[in-house]
């Protein structure tokens, strides 16, 4: 779920967008996605430009601080969501 | 005598005193259509929810959707509003997202498949690590009849309500069960199930006797 996310690290991501990506049921999805968002790890938004007659989605992607540092920095400067990552 | 409530006063008086997403299962006098009185409703006045963002996203409630112009909500909809219904108030804004995206979901299949992972995310939610976990979320099924629910709905969201406290009764059990040897170990859970199971029914069963005495 978070390589699927850090993939487009500013793209908005739709659940059931990641479900199809990921081969996930959403049973298996939301228990994922709600812990992140409660370590704000992950941003989420609604949709507001949606059309008429249909609800806004919820959108998805990660955190600022939590993405960007991954490519190159050493494990003892990692920040952010991948320090966290790495100590779990 | 009391009187009997039409189903556009019921809609009036849930979405003017309760915060609670309403379910509707059925109506008291079963229709050939039993998609009229049930639709998709927006402003359910979840206000800022614990994502942090304001839930825009529309809450099933009672409504004719006759009258009120709005598409009936097919049986995967209703598995999840009813699913949903129990929320904690944290989660809510949640319940909201799964409804959005349930939408976007064709096929029979495919949709009833969807509606069952996130109704079984909304019975058994993942605690929540940033705010304290309300137990049991018993207080759904009171709200519910506190606002003048009907004893179905009070029913529908008290049997969530009542499953997951079940489900977490089970689980301290097998804990505790773990240290128990035998055959007092079965007798525990026995008892345990017993206990969710008429906890659900007395948090049902007694704010619907009181509103039929009052």
């Amino acid at each position: 779920m978070i390589r699927a996310l850090a993939e487009t690290p500013t793209a908005w991501r739709y659940g059931y967008e990641l479900c199809q990506q990921l081969g996930l049921k959403a049973g298996a999805m939301y228990p994922i996605l709600m812990p992140l968002a409660d370590r704000e790890l992950l941003k989420t938004a609604w949709e507001t430009d949606a059309p008429a007659g249909r609800p806004p989605r919820h959108l998805y992607r990660l955190t600022g601080p939590g993405w960007p540092s991954r490519p190159s920095w050493p494990g003892r400067h990692r920040t952010g969501l991948w320090a966290r990552l790495d100590c779990s | 005598m009391r009187r009997a409530h039409s189903s556009s006063e019921w809609s009036r008086r849930w979405s003017q005193c309760s915060p609670l997403p309403l379910i509707l299962i059925a109506t008291a006098a079963p229709t050939a259509n039993p998609g009229q009185y049930l639709a998709v409703c927006g402003g359910g006045g979840y206000g800022r929810d614990a994502m942090g963002d304001h839930s825009p996203a529309p809450v099933p409630r009672l409504v004719d959707s006759d009258s009120a112009g709005l598409p009936a909500i097919d049986g995967p909809a209703l598995l999840l509003a009813a699913a949903t219904a129990a929320l904690p108030d944290d989660r809510r804004g949640w319940g909201a997202a799964m409804a959005a995206e349930l939408d976007q979901v064709r096929g029979g299949s495919s949709r009833w498949w969807f509606a069952a992972g996130c109704a079984r995310t909304a019975i058994f939610p993942p605690s929540n690590s940033r705010t304290p976990v309300r137990v049991a979320g018993a207080g759904g099924g009171r709200r519910g009849s506190r606002a003048g629910g009907r004893p179905r709905t009070v029913l529908t969201s008290g049997l969530c309500c009542g499953l997951r406290r079940s489900s977490a009764e089970w689980r301290r059990s097998v804990a505790r069960s773990r240290r128990t040897p035998g055959a007092a170990r079965s007798l525990i859970i026995g008892v345990v199930g017993l206990a969710g199971v008429a906890t659900c029914i007395a948090l049902t069963a007694l704010p619907c006797g009181a509103a039929r005495g009052g």
